[in-house]
């Protein structure tokens, strides 16, 4: 089971996922849209047009002006959230950690009324979780990533994410959840979110063994998603080497993302997943 | 470079594999990972070190081929030669006895200093040498020096010595170089001592040739006892000469001219039957013994002989006539042969009937066993008669004799009436009577127990009883008309002595006067006396590191283990200084003592038990040199003396030098096999 411990669901129901912009939704819900509407908030005032409801003009003015104006308020919409979780082979080692971190953002989203999504990524994009809403949805969407498999041979961004583009025709929030460990680039894939007014966050997690080569002598290595194999022999100096290539394929990440003012949370499998929810994306701003 | 095994090269072929080895690619371990994109980034950078990592492999194949290849050298035991000539040198010169020997006129000992000479004008100026001599001693005659005018006196004050090679001391010297540092030790020597070939450490230089010699292996000398008056001398001769020789033996007494006898000797060749002949005692203790031979050693021809000097017969007389005092002063004129003494007597002198007290071992009865005489001849059908003559005769004892002998006892105090007398018991018994006339005694030729003794210048006797010989006596002494003066003989267990004359001034007044007297009596007392009977002293000798351990055992008459004996033990060397030595009671009838014996001499140790009047001698003489020792022709003395280069070679002293070097290679391998090590870590 993904979420078994109540303490930590109570804390979960207390958070939120946060929008750093303001995006239209689709149902009435406690979220701020662009859109206005019937709200309770006052937003602005907007000339009388044919058509408008009678109810909203503000006849003060209209006594005081001879000029109907309508009143317009703030409409509060629901906040489309879409969890991205790389189900590459790649994510073997830390598929558990993956699905536990992806069903914790999930269960906030239900809780917050948001239309939440789950896909999955990997050579294609596979939906895990059909855009749902409400505390209904709990149970399906945990059973949904619990069934969740890893498949594809290949972890290919950019096609999931055109995938994406085109199943996703309003924007919303996007936490991409993957190892980021991507031959061929995730550049446009964040590129192709980014254009489609997603609100993109990413969640770097991380096997410690692939931060740190502790093996030494001739290794034939073989790709989880290729199969594609490579013999080496490894010295300490190739270890270190290593570890630099990771640190400069992490900091790249990193730059990429702050590049695009892109969210982001690297972590590794070491640390405790509820660690991670409570304080790390709390700290990295995906949740409040 | 040579190579002591070079079968080991056959390992080369173990070569072939290892390349192959080598060049086969080791399956590694399988291990899946989700970078190895990163791993192609890496590698794809390390691609460009391409030529050095080719390199590292093949430096590494080469390091492991050099570590092997080294290994398999050190396997093949190299060594590599190398002319040495600059090595400082210990010549060792061979002054032993067998030096001495000549060869064509030369003496080895200046052959040996000749070739040392040699040796030492062929030196350069860098090269430091030590002369030294060994004969029974090590003696170093010069220390290192190049200086070549200080060793050429060094060679000279050489000579050769009498005594035997020292070849433990040699061993020594050349198993203990550390003290001349890397020094080659060559011993100029005729190589005639047995092992001199199978030093370590030593180069052999021989000198001199194969020569035929005689020598005398075995020489002793010592008393008779059988023949008083005689010693026995013992020698044997050992020839290498091919043929048999007549040489002269020459025999001399007290000093080398004094020859005392040349006895014409036939030498086989070998080891010829060792000969014991019988010489008269001489004045002095003091016997050579010389082989007339020219021969290739002449110390061998040569022998020194000490008699042992005889212990004085020690005498307790016992009576009061008046005769005894004449007997006392006889006795001491005898010398050393007769001792009166009034302890531990070796026999006592009783006049009349002994006293039975006393531990008297022969009784002495001077007027002779008239009781016992008169029987025997009673037994014989002889009659006895005796005349009492005189006031103070024993007139009762020759009652009782004529009693005996079944004859008349007469008695008179005048001498006048003896021939009436005598014609009366002519009548009477027709023979068997004193005849008092003066006689010189005759001495039959066989006589042994006075042998020594002239007779011819004895003086008269006045007259004896006459007798008739036993069956079986030893007569040794006659009268003028053939009856017996002294005779010897067996009774009952003893062995009797019969003087039928006196040795009292009735009938030997002159023989008191004369000078051999002691010594006549002495030889009669020797002669009859009972050996010394040591049966109940048992000795042991054991030797020990450097002293000599004796156990004495002793029991008294009763077969008991005897205790609290009083002891005289003294050392008597060549010189015949004496040295008392300590006996120790050890146990019940256990004694022992402990004594260093004198180096290269002879010598005897005499224990003298006081006690029970016991002696033994313990004689230990010189044993003969092994380097003297002929003992056949092929013998391995006689095959070593032989073979050897009477020139130096010039090239002796560029000798090779041959030094193993495989620790170099072993040192080589680990090194390469380190260096690989280290290449494929990196």
């Amino acid at each position: 089971m993904l979420l078994t411990d109540p303490e930590f669901i109570r804390r979960l129901e207390l958070m939120a996922i946060l929008a750093r912009k303001v995006l239209n939704g689709e149902l009435k819900a406690d979220r701020k849209s662009n859109k206005k509407g019937c709200g309770t908030i006052f937003a602005d005032y907007q000339e009388y047009n044919i058509g408008d409801d009678l109810r909203n003009i503000d006849w003060n003015i209209a006594a005081r002006l001879e000029q109907f104006v309508v009143k317009m308020f703030e409409l509060e919409e629901d906040l489309a959230i879409n969890i991205i979780v790389d189900l590459s082979p790649s994510m073997k080692s830390k598929e558990n950690f993956v699905k536990q971190l992806a069903a914790s953002l999930a269960y906030i989203s239900l809780i917050n009324m948001d239309r939440l999504t789950i896909y999955g990524i990997s050579e294609c994009l596979h939906t895990i979780l059909k855009t749902s809403h409400g505390k209904g949805k709990i149970f399906p969407m945990l059973n949904s990533l619990q069934d969740a498999e890893l498949y594809g041979h290949k972890t290919d961004f950019e096609t999931s994410m055109k995938e994406l583009q085109l199943q996703r025709k309003r924007p919303g929030v996007c936490v991409i959840i993957s190892d980021f460990l991507v031959a061929d680039g995730y550049q446009s894939s964040l590129d192709l979110l980014q254009w489609s007014r997603n609100d993109v966050f990413c969640i770097q997690v991380l096997d410690p063994s692939e931060t740190i080569c502790s093996i030494r002598g001739d290794i034939n290595f073989e790709c989880t998603e290729t199969g594609r194999q490579k013999k080496v022999t490894i010295t300490p100096e190739i270890a270190q080497k290593y570890a630099e290539c990771v640190q400069i394929w992490n900091d790249n990440l990193k730059k990429e993302c702050a590049r695009r003012n892109i969210g982001l949370i690297q972590t590794t499998t070491e640390q405790a997943f509820e660690d991670v929810v409570q304080n790390i994306l709390r700290r990295g701003g995906l949740v409040s | 470079m040579i190579f002591a095994n070079p079968m080991a090269f056959w390992a080369l072929l173990f070569l072939i594999p290892l390349i192959l080895l080598y060049f086969l690619k080791v399956r590694p371990a399988k291990k899946v990972t989700t970078t190895l994109f990163l791993w192609d980034q890496i590698f794809e950078e390390k691609k460009q070190n391409g030529f050095l990592k080719n390199f590292r492999e093949l430096l590494s194949l080469l390091l492991l081929l050099m570590s092997f290849l080294a290994a398999i050298l050190a396997l093949a035991e190299p060594s590599f030669s190398r002319n040495e000539n600059k090595q400082n040198l210990v010549l060792i010169i061979d002054s032993s006895a067998s030096m001495n020997a000549v060869d064509d006129g030369t003496k080895r000992i200046e052959l040996a200093k000749n070739n040392a000479q040699k040796i030492v004008n062929n030196l350069n100026s860098t090269q430091q040498v030590i002369i030294a001599s060994i004969n029974s001693d090590l003696a170093i005659v010069t220390n290192a020096t190049s200086n070549k005018r200080e060793l050429t006196k060094g060679i000279e004050s050489v000579v050769a010595s009498q005594f035997p090679l020292n070849l433990p001391a040699l061993q020594a010297l050349a198993t203990n170089s550390s003290g001349i540092n890397n020094s080659r030790i060559i011993f100029i020597s005729d190589g005639s001592a047995a092992g001199v070939e199978k030093l370590q450490e030593v180069e052999l230089f021989k000198v001199g040739e194969e020569l035929e010699n005689i020598g005398l292996t075995s020489c002793d000398i010592s008393r008779s006892l059988t023949s008083l008056g005689t010693c026995n001398l013992f020698y044997q001769l050992t020839s290498t000469f091919p043929n048999e020789l007549e040489v002269d033996l020459i025999i001399a007494n007290g000093s080398q001219d004094n020859i005392v006898k040349v006895i014409p000797t036939q030498v086989k060749s070998g080891v010829n039957e060792p000969v014991i002949f019988n010489v008269p005692v001489m004045d002095s203790d003091k016997w050579f013994i010389s082989v007339d031979k020219k021969d290739a050693l002449e110390v061998d021809n040569f022998a020194y002989l000490l008699l042992p000097k005889q212990q004085p017969f020690r005498l307790k007389l016992f009576g009061s006539d008046a005769f005894l005092g004449f007997c006392v002063e006889a006795f001491e004129r005898s010398g050393n042969l007769m001792q009166a003494v009034t302890e531990n007597p070796e026999v006592n002198f009783c006049i009349g009937s002994p006293d039975k007290s006393t531990t008297a071992k022969v009784i002495w009865a001077p007027r002779g066993d008239f009781e016992g005489i008169s029987s025997e001849l009673a037994a014989n059908g002889v009659t006895v008669s005796t005349v009492s003559l005189g006031s103070g005769a024993a007139v009762d004892l020759m009652a009782r004799i004529a009693e005996i002998g079944n004859g008349r006892a007469y008695v008179t105090s005048n001498a006048e009436e003896m021939p009436r007398i005598f014609t009366k018991e002519t009548i009477e018994a027709s023979k068997s009577a004193i005849k008092e006339e003066p006689f010189v005694p005759v001495v039959i030729s066989s006589a042994s127990t006075i042998s020594g003794i002239n007779m011819q210048d004895a003086p008269y006797l006045l007259g004896y009883v006459m007798t008739k010989p036993r069956l079986g006596a030893d007569m040794q002494l006659l009268t003028e008309s053939g009856d017996p003066l002294l005779a010897f003989g067996a009774y009952g267990l003893g062995r009797t002595a019969a003087f039928t004359s006196d040795i009292t001034e009735q009938w030997s007044s002159e023989w008191l006067e004369w000078s051999e007297y002691g010594t006549f009596w002495a030889h009669i007392t020797r002669s009859i006396t009972r050996n010394s009977n040591n049966t109940n002293l048992v000795v042991e000798t054991k030797n020990m590191a450097e002293t000599k351990l004796v156990n004495l055992t002793c029991y008294d008459i009763a077969g008991e283990l005897e205790n609290d004996i009083k002891w005289d033990t003294m050392l008597i060397d060549e010189s015949g200084q004496t040295k008392k030595l300590a006996v120790q009671q050890n146990g019940l009838g256990r004694y022992s003592l402990r004594y260093t014996p004198p180096v290269n001499q002879s010598y005897a140790v005499r224990i003298n038990d006081l006690t029970n009047n016991r002696i033994q001698t313990l004689f230990n003489v010189r044993r003969y040199s092994e380097e003297y020792v002929l003992s056949a022709t092929a013998d391995p003395l006689v095959a070593t003396i032989n073979k050897w280069q009477p020139e130096l070679k010039q090239n002796e002293m560029n000798r090779q030098i041959y030094k193993n070097i495989w620790q170099i290679f072993v040192l080589l391998a680990l090194i390469f096999t380190l260096v690989g090590i280290f290449f494929r870590r990196i």
